[in-house]
């Protein structure tokens, strides 16, 4: 087996979702719905003194999210019909549409926020990794629709030569589920679990 | 490239019945039944594989990416861009941004026209009624003449609209109205008046900046209000140029902003937070350290520009204290030291950081030194745009490898003739941002008081105007409150024919509205570049749907009724027009592809020779003198000290002939109690402007909000997340609040471009956050531009 | 507290069949304390169609939680992985049980010995359900859930709402009184308070340990103060009714107490159940 994964340059990406619509378009979702996501990370403070000048210690920076096809996913072990299930060659998870009961544990298991139940589907949501692309030679659509390229795909031993396992904020320490995500962070990264490290732009991916 | 035909899950029959269902309540009485698109592709062959046809954006953003269109059944699929899976970083790929990405659900957006449509309701109401092409026909034709027998053809007008810029077959309607005796013309854009008119007044025609790519070489680049990454996305685009300089530059890059733009995202140290249209103060005070460091190269500034000093000044104006050396040293003007001291109040920047910040400057070489357009698109936006550039003057670093003339960064592009718009027997021509005063008291406006060109007064006022692929009737115009007055009132304009793919705000101010193909629905070709130049070409990627048709199509069945059908067409149709002028430009630049070739490209790209502004006129500034009165830059400039003499101007109007700090009207220093915050504009990723601004996916992503700074927010009881009404004198707009350390006190900001949405019957309350609803229709002074930056008022919660 | 309104069907769920499967552990000590006739058995196990129903009414309104009830057949797949897998097989054991039980009551075909085994079988597999209802929600990943407070509540839960619930089908069925004469006042005594107790410290405990955690997107503190209303609406229901179910073990105005007993410990399961929903907090991005 080669389980693959995600790389992402944080020193690249400019928060500007490309990734995310290109996916949307790809798969055909609808409001309510991304599979990669686009979180904003913001802390410090831009004040004013007595005189009217400025100071600031204001960082921000962009992380854009999908599944992270973790070795140790939360999602298949809560699920209980095995429809979330990791691809025994490709290491990908994706869920069975034929089973899945959707239950949403999923979803609340998993800390990348990415499966999601679509009722009107019927069942639980998530990206697979492009799966059909990847056989087909390609790469993920968010990985070739990056203008900046900051994201790309592959064989999980070429992505980590490229990036530390995702250890930052706002992402979860990455013992819980070894995530398949490595980056390389820009200067303003915080380290995951780093309490300045808050999502401010929740209204863009909750 | 390898092409993968990837399976789509097929969109079902519910989905397309509640867009169309939303789609005939947006056409008024349109009736949508018959030949209902998509519904075939729920039963399409999910085996057969995709057809790919070439396509582009074609909007009012430069990058204009390519993008495959994935169709099947008539049906476009999904959107694919310029990309293949093994592209290194150094591999150019036009890759389409987000709204690119998400062109089929504009196309396919409830708000989209489908039929000839009859205004039944009042002005901007909305309300419209399905009518045959024939009589539409009928009425534009008749009323055209009517207007032209009546009044003449200057009351004849085509607002400022850039829908479709940049392809080359994007002006039919000027054509068509040439060969009927012309029309009163514009001149300036909304996106750069005042730099445009400074450009050519300090630097003459050729003022254009260096390359993006040139900064790589440069020790410090310093960039005044501008974000590449918002304003020019896309992956061959700056966008991509910007983020491709920040890894390969050795050199220390400096984002001076109101803004934490998202071009810093990531990169913090590089962001100097400014107030809001002071750029010219802190270069007057950086001047004054480089002056008093005995830093300034002044040899380079007697060789190559007028006015530094009184040395340099022109003879008629020595004597009088008027060089900028004598500004910023407090011996003219208005007397006053330009110290560090004097502006850091004005700026926010601290008196010891600027002085910092001119010691950087002064020490390095190559310099570089750049500006958005957000500088001048301001009440004083002629002056900050010739502060900036006259900053890197000031040290000598111009016109030398590494660095640029502070003007925005040039792009580089292929020229392309345009399908030709015929000689314009009308000679006048008014400020584009000022043709809601023409229509309201056009015959008032002047030559002096208004910049009137081609003529001392118009003889008209507009009686009839043409709207094609625009929102600057409103949306994007300033004081919408005041535009409905003026463009409501059907006595004075007496004929609105608007063009448009989806019914935005403009468009309901429409008598008879037409629905136009999107450039990926018929033939088109564009030329663009930033970094790279590529070319980008369009075969129609669906059948026409519903009643749609070209612009040309229109024009041509206009210029039938009018009897100048031949002359417009030539016996050709519009693709055959865009091969022709294509294949005559190959002539000239026998590199390009042959056009059956370049349309089985889609892109043709070609990389930039380097760039450095100003590097002929450096070399020999004798030979290679500008076109401008001087024949140097100017720094002083003789032309508006004319018109200082000539021009007519408001009490409250400074007017400098030197690149000084004017306070702005509307600015951070003329707030009152009433309206204590300035605020301004900025371009958002979930839009071009207005367009995109309706597809609810993009605004689920993007939200329409209010930067405010967490002291302005917690003063006023507003949390992130809060609704928030944000007033001025001219009118009222609700958004969500983005309570953020990423804009300085005092200066809230909202992305320009959201949908206006007012009962303009009613309360007229914006609950679409336009910034619009705002900003003042007083043009700038010089330029007679737009500064739709420069505004204050007050929030608080909704 | 919007996410807990989500999940409405859930609370549902787990309101009802705790405390409807904790009622067989009433009937249980009644039956093992207190030597009932014939006639009144025969009362007992009609009435005893009452929790059943309400257990049975929980599992109905777990359906609606679900995208695709259809499949719902393989839930029994994740068994010995899925927490959610192994509440359902022990609930669907339990509710065969108790079914078993109440069908072969009901037609007389449990003479006295078998009767005790079956019903202990019954309650003892009623509060292993309540258990593992309470494990589905511990997983490491939801910080807020990942203790052993979750199962506590819900056994809290279901031995409170139980005792209940079943001395209201032993009021309804004229042997409460019998039953009262026995070991069943102070039995039912113990385990009603036991119950408030595990249901109080698994319910407050929570909520301090929510209180004290965050994650990039939300602060515990937020959660709690959202819930708070909620939750000290919950306490109240839960202890007002436990106070009433010990005023229908002292025999006064049994049914009326006992009525208000129940529907007191379902109303304040159920908000404590929304309030449960309301407090999840990922390690991560939830």
């Amino acid at each position: 087996m080669s389980q693959y994964a995600f790389h992402f340059d944080g020193t690249r990406c400019t928060g500007c979702k490309t990734c995310e619509f290109a996916c949307k378009d790809f798969r055909d979702l609808q409001v309510g719905f991304a599979y990669r996501k686009v979180y904003e990370v913001t802390y410090g403070e831009t004040t004013k003194d007595s005189n009217g000048c400025f100071a600031t210690s204001c960082t921000s920076y962009p992380l854009s999210l999908a599944c992270n096809h973790c070795d140790d996913p939360a999602c298949t072990h809560v699920c209980p019909t095995g429809a979330m299930h990791k691809d025994a060659e490709t290491g990908l998870v994706s869920v069975d549409a034929e089973k899945c009961v959707g239950c949403g544990y999923c979803h609340m298991a998993c800390p990348y926020n990415a499966p999601k139940v679509d009722r009107e589907k019927g069942h639980s949501v998530k990206c697979d990794g492009c799966a059909e692309r990847v056989a087909a030679g390609r790469k993920p659509v968010c990985v070739e629709a990056c203008p900046a390229r900051a994201l790309d795909f592959g064989i999980a031993e070429d992505m980590a030569a490229k990036g530390e396992r995702a250890a930052i904020a706002p992402l979860p320490e990455p013992s819980y589920t070894n995530p398949n995500l490595y980056v390389k962070p820009s200067v303003d990264a915080l380290p995951a679990g780093s309490a300045d490290g808050k999502v401010v732009n929740p209204l863009e991916v909750m | 490239m390898q092409e993968s035909m990837p399976r789509i899950s097929r969109r079902s029959f519910v989905k397309t019945t509640g867009a169309l269902g939303a789609l005939a309540a947006a056409g008024g009485a349109a009736t949508a039944t018959g030949s209902l698109f998509g519904v075939g592709a729920a039963h399409a062959d999910a085996d057969a594989p995709d057809e790919v046809v070439w396509g582009h954006c074609a909007i009012n953003c430069p990058s204009r990416c390519p993008l495959k269109f994935h169709v099947k059944d008539d049906e476009i699929v999904w959107v694919e861009a310029d990309t293949s899976s093994d592209a290194a970083f150094e591999d150019r790929q036009a890759r389409a941004c987000l709204r690119g990405r998400s062109y089929r659900r504009w196309m396919n957006s409830p708000d989209r026209l489908s039929y000839p449509l009859k205004r039944v309701g009042a002005r901007g109401e909305g309300k419209f009624e399905r009518i045959s092409w024939e009589e539409a026909i009928d009425t534009i034709a008749g009323e055209l003449t009517r207007v032209i027998e009546s009044y003449g053809n200057d009351a004849v007008y085509i607002d400022y609209a850039t829908g479709v810029e940049g392809v080359t077959t994007g002006q039919p309607f000027q054509r068509l109205l040439n060969l009927c005796g012309g029309y009163l013309d514009y001149y300036g854009s909304y996106s750069a008046a005042q730099l445009a008119y400074m450009q050519a007044t300090v630097f003459g025609a050729s003022g254009g900046g260096s390359a993006l790519k040139t900064a790589e070489d440069a020790e410090l680049v310093l960039v005044f209000g501008s974000s590449p990454i918002e304003t020019r996305q896309g992956g061959l685009h700056t966008h991509y140029d910007y983020v491709a300089l920040r890894e390969k530059t050795k050199g220390k890059i400096i984002v001076i902003d109101p803004r934490f733009n998202d071009s810093l995202s990531g990169h913090s140290d590089q962001w100097l937070p400014i107030n809001p249209g002071t750029d010219a103060a802190l270069v007057a005070a950086i001047a004054y350290e480089l002056i008093a460091a005995d830093r300034i190269d002044v040899d380079f500034l007697h060789t190559y520009c007028s006015g530094f000093d009184e040395e340099s000044m022109p003879e008629a104006a020595r004597g009088k204290h008027l060089s900028y050396k004598d500004y910023v040293l407090g011996e003219g003007y208005d007397k006053v030291e330009k110290s560090p001291e004097w502006a850091a109040p004005i700026t926010g920047i601290d008196a010891d950081a600027i002085r910092a910040l001119a010691a950087e400057i002064a020490e390095a070489s190559p310099l570089f030194v750049t500006q958005g357009w957000g500088p001048q698109r301001r009440s004083n936006g002629e002056w900050n745009f010739w502060s900036i550039c006259l900053l890197p003057l000031l040290v000598g670093q111009a016109g030398k490898p590494g660095t640029n003339n502070g003007n925005r960064e040039s792009r580089f592009i292929i020229p392309l003739t345009d399908f030709p718009s015929g000689e314009n027997p009308v000679e006048a021509s008014i400020s584009c941002f000022l043709f809601t005063d023409a229509i309201d008291h056009g015959t008032e406006m002047t030559k002096t008081k208004d910049g009137v060109r081609g003529a001392d007064r118009l003889s008209n006022n507009i009686k009839f105007l043409i709207n094609y692929a625009g929102n600057c009737l409103t949306n994007q115009h300033s004081d919408i409150n005041k535009a409905h007055d003026i463009l409501a009132d059907e006595s004075k304009c007496e004929f609105i024919l608007a063009v448009d793919t989806v019914m935005c705000d403009s468009a309901k101010y429409a008598d008879i509205l037409l629905p136009d193909l999107f450039r990926s629905e018929q033939v088109s070709l564009a030329s663009t570049g930033s970094n790279t130049a590529y070319i980008v070409t369009a075969q129609p990627c669906t059948s026409p749907k519903f009643e749609r048709k070209t612009a040309y199509e229109m024009c041509e069945m206009l210029a039938e009724k009018l009897g100048v059908r031949d002359e417009f067409t030539e016996g050709k149709t519009q693709a055959e027009w865009i091969e022709e002028l294509y294949e005559a430009d190959r002539e000239e630049d026998p590199e390009l592809p042959s056009y059956a070739e370049l349309v089985e490209m889609g892109v043709y790209k070609r990389e930039r020779p380097g760039n450095i502004a100003l590097d002929k006129f450096v070399a020999d500034p004798v030979e290679n003198a500008l076109a401008t009165p001087s024949g140097k830059i100017e720094i002083f400039s003789q032309k508006i000290a004319k018109a200082m003499e000539e021009w007519e101007f408001a009490e409250d109007e400074t007017v400098y002939p030197v690149p000084a700090y004017v306070p702005e009207w509307h600015g951070v220093e003329t707030t009152t109690d009433e309206f204590p915050l300035a605020l301004s504009g900025f371009h958002y990723r979930g839009r071009v402007h207005s367009s995109w601004g309706s597809i609810e996916l993009l605004k689920e992503a993007n939200p329409q909000e209010l930067w405010i700074n967490p002291v302005d927010a917690e003063s006023r009881g507003i949390k992130q997340g809060d609704r928030v009404s944000v007033k001025n004198e001219f009118g009222e707009t609700q958004l969500l609040a983005k309570v953020t350390p990423r804009i300085v006190p005092g200066t809230v900001a909202m992305a320009q471009g959201a949908w206006h949405d007012a009962d303009m019957q009613g309360d007229r309350i914006d609950r679409g956050g336009c910034i619009n609803t705002l900003t003042t229709q007083r043009p700038s002074p010089l330029a007679k531009g737009n500064p739709q930056h420069s505004n204050i008022c007050n929030v608080s919660k909704a | 507290m919007e996410a807990a309104f989500a999940e409405l069907p859930l609370a549902l769920f787990t309101t009802l069949a705790p405390i409807g499967a904790g009622a067989f552990v009433a009937l249980a000590i009644a039956l093992l304390t207190t030597p009932f006739s014939d006639e009144q058995l025969k009362r007992i196990d009609r009435m005893t169609l009452i929790p059943l129903v309400v257990v049975i009414m929980g599992f109905a309104a777990s359906f609606f939680h679900l995208a695709s009830p259809l499949h719902a057949p393989g839930v029994f797949a994740g068994v010995g992985g899925s927490p959610l897998s192994n509440e359902i097989l022990v609930g669907a054991i339990f509710t065969v049980l108790a079914v078993v039980y109440v069908v072969c009551a009901l037609t007389g075909r449990l003479s006295g010995g078998a009767r005790k085994v079956l019903v202990v079988v019954v309650a003892a597999s009623a509060l292993v359900f309540a258990c593992f209802t309470g494990l589905a929600y511990v997983m490491e990943t939801i910080a807020s859930w990942n203790s052993p407070l979750s199962p506590v509540q819900i056994v809290g839960f279901a031995l409170a709402g139980g005792i209940a619930l079943g001395t209201l089908v032993l009021a309804l069925s004229g042997a409460l009184p019998t039953a009262l004469q026995g070991a069943y006042r102070q039995a039912a005594l113990i385990v009603v308070v036991a119950g408030a107790v595990l249901a109080l410290v698994g319910l407050c405990g929570q909520a301090a340990l929510v209180g004290s955690l965050a994650n990039p997107h939300v602060a515990g503190a937020d959660l709690v103060a959202a819930a708070m209303p909620w939750l000290a609406g919950a306490v109240v229901c839960l202890v007002l009714g436990c106070a009433a179910t010990v005023v229908a073990l002292r025999g006064r105005s049994a049914v009326v107490a006992a009525v208000s007993a129940s529907t007191l410990v379902v109303v304040g399961v159920f908000v404590a159940r929304l309030v449960f929903y309301g407090l999840q907090l990922s390690v991560g991005l939830a």
